[in-house]
């Protein structure tokens, strides 16, 4: 099974497995076959299943931990009776809790018959190859943790409460049972730490943290401390109760009964309390003086430290306020490292304080110190965006930044930390395997590049290779981009914010146009003709814009050299459907493109005037021919009257009359003639004139045509 | 009337053609987009085809999209905008980046700690009355009542606030700041469902109520039912008061970055909180001595031994007391109190409360040093971990030593460690240098370097720490976006630049370039920057110092030229010559000189490949102008010209003396031809010899100091020589 390529998914773009798999995979299916009695499952150590179960291990090992030393509690003294008694009923309750714990150890080590382990020859690489020969796994397991998982499972304290304390019950050796009962149990607890160590350096192996927050490894930490209290209060009482019994035992030894103030010989039962009701004993107890030199306050016998425990039980308290006094001794003398400990000079109470401040030592140093790597972790990003604040500071002092460039650099700072929160995102990308960046990008990236109108026109392929080539770009408010005559050297797809483009055609004079880029728009368009060249040069085109922030602009930014692998690698860059998209969306190409317009519309306004000059020039010379056929009317009257005049005699008069009249009407025919002409040609005059002055004043803007990105390449791509 | 008729319509005209022109201006004929508001901004192309790939774009993105895209048009009105579009659009609705939020964050913030420390007030209300009864404290308790009131009143309005406040769609952080949300029903959703429930319960006046019906009615309830009911209800809305610390802070670190401007100020703020835990515990040791006391009374006034004819009642001030209450406080009361006195010969086990109740800190007096008192017996026992408590047995006592010990390891945790973490933050740089110096010092041990380079190594380390202070200037000059970083080099490199003459008539766009890639190269005395005949990758401008500059002609014997370069000089010309070739090579010039620093250098680095760049990219950088000064200024120019003048002067010479002895030897051939006697003929060989040999010694002695420099290359500075 470890050959065999599993694909579940497969996307859609990427290309089918290869044939030759499938008879290796056949052939992995074969083995299994053959092998029907293996078990069905092989775990693998670093299998999210194995690893719940490691933790909730390691919870139940932290019970059973907490369990145990409550056995030291099972014993108590009667200091008036001066005997010492088992509390049973405590011992049922804790051993049934221990016996539940205990079948987690138990689960454990048959669960551990069923984990695959690492081979070390072949970890020279990668993580290794994983052995799931159900022999190899039994026979490494038996070799190396099966004696100490053993250990650490055995119920020992159960068999001893329930056969060995029942059998001995009646004898002498009852204290020394109780004895070997807490031994043992304290015997037992170091390889149960020591299970607990390994089962930690295994999550941390496999997982690499224990806890996921930092606060649960602190409060982890935390509950390790009372962990320590706790078996260091409980210790300190076991201990006092065999200060107590030392004390009768001493005096009961020097009793033997052949004195005449002591009839009765003193026998070590007696100082069970189960003899409590004994003839001999009540008689031994009335004549003895236990009491005198062994009874808190007024004992003769120094108790040392061990004082404050006898008191519990003088006073008669019950288990819940002698378990939480212990607790509380515990946590004092732990975290004080033992400053406040009066011991008298007995050996073992004197190595009991010297463990109490080793102990205290290490505890509370490592409390502390582990509280801290977890704070500190929490606040790493921040910390280190306060180191980096403090010297952005000091450096612009340092360089007497103007106050002006001081005020942007803190502003980009404080907009850098709201978008990115103090994490190089880039080094984060880069340190992922290639098609999981690619995922990321797509995600990250896709959604985005879609609202860019231009983009839409490309396929999944082509949006993907660009995709990993963006780089997200923050611009404050009146930053330059680019200015116009500098080189461009990245192609920007506005995101978010507003951008004022505007140009002047190389600083020509009575040239200005300026536009406002919106979220959907790009700049540094002329990098895209120079990408799509043949044979492009080193250079950089030169940007034929300024383009200023008006707001604060996110972006994403494609790099002249990647643009340029882009437009080699991808040919379907060069297709006549992105041709029209770039021209339609490419401000260089409006901006010719009202220019073209704006003087398509004045010769077109220039052509229609002289139409209608020469249709003015047209009606005038009518009039001029009206005038002139008016004259020549006249010349015919004038004619005409002769004739009549010398036809008739009688009518001398009347010939005289006519004549008259026609040589006034022939004076005013020629003065509004003269007239009219004069004013024709004035109006003429002026005519020409104003057409001169039209001429002179349009002045066409000879904007050159932009570089048209060659998109000539395969045009079988066209639409 | 017909003139005036023509002359009227070609005014009309005219004027109509002016307008025309006015409505064509290149400014107002450039169509600008109308933005929308909705998260699905896409403006569509006007071909046919677009609707079917938009259709395309909408299916493949997802049902999310459709989703957005639907809430979008079912409503009216914006869900999401912008930060900038924020103002606007409302009034009514903050932006989360506000200033005026910002400090008022802060003074929410306040008032949130000093809540914390008033709530403990309460427990200082019971008190032990002369009378020997529990009573409460009428003047402390409105005291109290109205500071917490007001505070609270402070808070509600961070409440209201909350209703009004903006926040970043979790959809749109894919890339930036992200979207804000100004639905006002979206943000009431959020804020009900995240905090409103611990705010509201953070906020019920609960303990004002308490209060008020103690002191204003009449047949409420007694001392020891208002004692019972403050303390709980002030100890339940403790939590919630002291949880909503934390969103504020969320609030303040999300806005400013940093939540603490200066280390010593974060110190002091953990500080701040461990002496705010040691005033509460100290207020609960109060509280607890009182009801301790209490436990003693009904202890004994229970006992028929000590309390006969005594009543529970009688224990509690301003109660309506039984007819036998005035005789059992004159002849049985003071067996009951006498054996509560705390002193040593009690048999009731006062344990940790015992200290109370000998300092005498539970009658009426005053509240400042019974505050003080307490303050201290709680900040003694949290930073001793609670060492010094002797504890009696009994459990409620134990529980609260063991909190006090837990609580103060936590507490000292969180201090110690971030006391550490602000003092190395304040020493990173001097540490940083430090330990560089350590390693420097190791390394040059492990690799036996000589004493005199060691010394050297040592000079410069110090030099530069002076100068940078240790901060990598570059690259966090790298981070900033291109326009700062264009502006900061421009501030830091121009004024400087300058000063070299080579730079001066340079127009603003090619110093800008030059600016962007000049480099700060810092020498200490008798370093070599550059070597005769190594190649030279950098091109120096001198800025402050000086430097010697020598150079041997290939190492040729007899010929050594030295000048010495000052602020405004420039080295390594070589390279310009270089990069200005068309058809320049890939390997680097060599140099003609040696240049060694007589003092401490300060100087601009341009590289090889920049330099290239610029000179490629600016087609201005080729103009007879800059060459003309590269020639004045360039040291390879000068020696040449140097050469050229002794070798042309010494032409001169040659040809002065060889007209010298011509007229030598006319003047010679002259007198020997006047006298043809034996005395002048022997004067005439004699002398025809000794000028013979002045001659011969001439020409022997002028061939070895003629020197033939070659003229050095000349840059091509022939591209578009009209300039």
């Amino acid at each position: 099974m470890a050959g065999f390529i599993n694909r579940h998914i497969l996307p859609p773009f990427r290309r089918p497995p290869l044939p030759f798999f499938r008879p290796g995979g056949a052939g992995s299916a074969l083995p299994a076959g053959r092998r029907p009695w293996t078990p069905r499952r092989i775990l693998d150590p670093g299998d999210d299943a194995v690893l719940r179960w490691y933790r909730l291990f390691l919870v139940t090992c932290l019970v059973g931990l907490f369990v145990d030393p409550l056995y030291f509690y099972l014993l108590h003294t009667d200091g008036l009776a001066a005997c010492v008694s088992m509390d049973m009923g405590i011992g049922v309750l804790v051993t049934a809790v221990r016996t539940f714990a205990d079948l987690f150890y138990l689960a454990h080590m048959i669960l551990k018959f069923r984990i695959a382990f690492v081979a070390p020859s072949s970890r020279i690489f990668g993580r290794g190859e994983l052995v799931r020969d159900p022999d190899q796994i039994a026979i490494r397991y038996l070799k190396n943790d099966f004696i100490i998982d053993l250990a650490a499972m055995l119920p020992i304290p159960q068999m001893i409460i329930w056969f060995v304390i029942p059998a001995v019950s009646t004898s002498s050796a009852n204290h020394s049972t109780n004895n070997t009962l807490s031994m043992i149990v304290l015997i037992q607890y170091i390889p149960r730490v020591y299970l607990i160590i390994s089962l930690n350096s295994k999550i941390v192996k496999a997982s690499g943290v224990v806890t996921r927050t930092a606060w649960a490894g602190a409060a982890y930490n935390l509950l390790l401390y009372t962990l320590a209290s706790h078996v260091l209060g409980a210790l300190w009482y076991l201990l006092s109760v065999e200060r107590q019994y030392s004390c009768w035992k001493e005096v009961c030894t020097s009793e033997n009964g052949t004195t005449a103030e002591m009839p009765t010989r003193c026998l070590l039962s007696f100082l069970d309390c189960k003899s409590r009701d004994n003839p001999i004993r009540q008689t031994w107890h009335n004549h003895s003086a236990i009491q005198k030199q062994c009874m808190l306050p007024d004992a003769e016998y120094d108790y040392g430290l061990f004082g404050d425990a006898l008191n519990l039980d003088r006073n008669g308290v019950g288990f819940i306020d002698k378990y939480l006094y212990c607790l509380w001794w515990g946590f004092r003398n732990l975290s004080s490292y033992g400053q406040n400990l009066q011991n008298s000079t007995y050996k073992g109470e004197t190595v009991f304080c010297i463990l109490i401040c080793i102990m205290g030592l290490v505890f509370f140093s490592h409390l502390i110190g582990n509280m801290q790597t977890y704070l500190q972790s929490m606040t790493v990003r921040l910390e280190e965006w306060r180191v980096k604040r403090r010297d952005i500071e000091e450096w612009m002092r340092h360089r007497q930044l103007p106050p002006e460039l001081q005020e942007r650099v803190r502003r980009f700072f404080q907009y850098k930390w709201l978008a990115t929160r103090g994490v190089d995102e880039e080094s984060i990308l880069q340190s992922l395997p290639l098609d999981l960046r690619r995922e990321i990008q797509r995600h990250l990236c896709l959604a985005l590049v879609r609202r860019v109108p231009f983009f839409s026109q490309m396929d999944e392929q082509l949006l993907d290779a660009i995709c990993e080539r963006l780089v997200s770009s923050l611009s404050t408010k009146d930053a330059y981009i680019v200015r116009e005559g500098d080189p461009v050297s990245d192609m920007l797809f506005i995101i978010r914010g507003e951008l004022e483009s505007s140009t002047t055609d190389g600083g020509r004079t009575n040239f200005f146009s300026s536009i406002t880029l919106r979220p959907g728009d790009f700049c540094g368009e002329e990098l895209l003709t120079w990408a799509l060249m043949p044979n492009p040069s080193l250079n950089f085109p030169q940007s034929t814009r300024t383009v200023r922030t008006v707001t604060e602009v996110e972006a994403f930014a494609l790099r002249a050299e990647d643009l340029k692998y882009v437009a080699n690698q991808f040919k379907r860059l060069h297709s006549k459907r992105l041709q029209h998209a770039f021209r339609y969306y490419s401000h260089q190409w409006r901006s010719w493109g009202a220019c073209f317009v704006q003087g398509a519309w004045r010769r077109h306004k220039k052509r229609k005037l002289a139409k209608e000059l020469m249709k003015q020039e047209g009606i005038c010379y009518d009039d001029q021919g009206g005038a002139a056929a008016d004259g020549h009317g006249t010349d015919t009257d004038g004619d005409s009257t002769p004739l009549l005049g010398s036809a008739t005699e009688p009518g001398a008069a009347a010939p005289a009359a006519d004549a008259g009249a026609s040589a006034a009407a022939h004076l005013g025919a020629t003065f509004l003639a003269s007239k009219f002409a004069k004013n024709t040609k004035r109006s003429a005059a002026q005519h020409h004139k104003r057409i001169d002055d039209d001429v002179s004043t349009i002045k066409f803007p000879k904007l050159a045509k932009p570089d048209e990105p060659d998109f000539s390449l395969h045009t079988d791509d066209a639409l | 009337m017909f003139d005036s008729t023509q002359k009227a319509q070609y005014m009309d005209g005219h004027r109509e053609r002016f307008i025309r022109l006015d409505e064509s201006s290149p400014r107002s004929s450039v169509p600008s987009e109308v933005g929308g508001r909705s998260t699905l901004r896409s403006s569509m192309p006007g071909f046919g085809y677009g609707p079917f790939n938009a259709l395309r774009s909408f299916l493949s993105g997802g049902s999310g999209r459709l989703k957005s895209l639907r809430q979008s048009l079912t409503s009216g009105a914006p869900k999401t905008a912008f930060a900038e579009d924020l103002k606007s659009y409302k009034r009514t609705i903050f932006d989360p980046q506000d200033k005026l939020l910002f400090r008022m964050n802060w003074v929410f913030f306040s008032s949130c700690l000093f809540a914390v420390a008033v709530d403990p007030l309460f427990f200082f209300l019971p008190i032990i009355n002369d009378s020997n009864c529990i009573g409460i404290d009428k003047k402390l308790a409105v005291t109290s009542t109205i500071i917490r009131t007001v505070i609270d009143f402070v808070y509600l309005i961070r409440v209201c606030l909350q209703f009004r406040t903006a926040y970043v769609a979790p959809s749109s952080r894919v890339f930036g700041t992200g979207e804000l949300v100004i639905d006002p029903m979206l943000i009431a959703k959020r804020y009900i469902k995240s905090y409103f429930a611990m705010d509201f319960v953070a906020l019920l006046p609960l303990p004002q109520i308490v209060v008020w019906r103690y002191l204003h009615i009449p047949d409420g309830p007694d001392v020891l039912t208002t004692k019972t009911a403050l303390v709980w209800v002030v100890l339940i809305q403790y939590i919630p008061r002291l949880l909503r610390i934390f969103p504020v802070i969320t609030d303040l670190k999300r806005t400013a970055g940093v939540f603490i401007e200066t280390a010593w100020a974060g110190a002091a703020y953990y500080l701040l909180w461990f002496m705010l835990a040691g005033h509460n515990v100290g207020t609960l040791w109060y509280f607890l001595t009182i009801e301790r006391e209490d436990d003693c009374w009904h202890l004994y006034c229970d006992d028929p031994n000590f309390g006969l004819g005594c009543n529970s009642s009688y224990l509690y001030c301003n109660n309506h007391h039984h007819g036998s209450y005035d005789s059992w406080l004159t002849n049985n009361s003071a067996q009951v109190f006498n054996m509560c006195n705390g002193g040593q010969d009690n048999p009731f086990n006062f344990g940790i409360y015992e200290q109370a109740l000998v300092s005498k800190i539970l009658s009426p007096g005053n509240f400042i040093s019974k505050l003080c008192y307490c303050f201290w017996w709680g900040l003694q026992n949290l930073s001793t971990l609670g060492q010094g408590l002797l504890t009696s047995t009994y459990p409620g006592e134990v529980l609260f030593s063991i909190a006090i010990c837990v609580l103060g390891l936590i507490l000292f945790a969180l201090l110690i460690g971030n006391m550490q973490s602000y003092l190395q933050s304040v020493a990173i740089r001097l540490e940083e240098m430090r330990v560089k110096k350590r390693d420097a010092e190791q390394w040059m041990h492990h690799r036996s370097l000589p004493l005199d380079i060691r010394h050297r190594v040592r000079k410069y380390e110090r030099y530069r720490w002076l100068e940078t202070r240790g901060v990598d200037e570059e690259t966090l000059v790298q981070t900033l976006p291109k326009d700062l970083r264009r502006d900061i080099k421009r501030h830091l490199c121009l004024g400087l630049v300058k000063r070299v003459p080579l730079f001066e008539n340079m127009d603003e766009r090619l110093l800008d370039a030059i600016c962007e890639r000049l480099r700060p190269a810092l020498y200490t005395e008798n370093e070599f920057i550059l070597r005769e005949g190594d190649p030279v990758d950098e091109m120096h401008f001198i800025l402050h110092g000086c430097l010697e500059s020598v150079t041997t002609d290939g190492g040729r014997s007899g010929f050594f030229n030295k000048v010495q370069l000052k602020e405004g000089s420039f080295c390594g010309d070589e390279l310009l010559t270089w990069a200005l070739d068309p058809k320049s090579a890939a390997n680097f010039p060599v140099s003609s000189r040696t240049v060694q620093a007589l003092t401490e250098v300060e100087a601009f680095a341009l590289c090889a490949e920049e330099l290239k760049f610029v000179a490629s990219q600016f087609r201005r950088l080729h103009s007879r102008q800059v060459q003309h000064t590269f020639r004045f200024y360039s040291q390879q120019w000068r020696t040449w010209a140097a050469c050229f003048i002794q070798a042309a002067w010494r032409r001169y010479y040659k040809r002065k003396m060889a007209e010298q002895r011509r007229k030598e030897e006319e003047a010679a051939s002259r007198p020997s031809s006047s006298h043809p006697s034996l005395g002048a003929t022997i004067y005439a060989s004699r002398f025809a010899a000794n000028a013979m040999r002045g001659v011969h010694r001439l020409r022997s002695k002028a061939v070895p100091t003629i020197v033939r420099l070659p003229k050095p290359p000349e840059p091509d500075f022939g591209v578009d020589d009209a300039d």
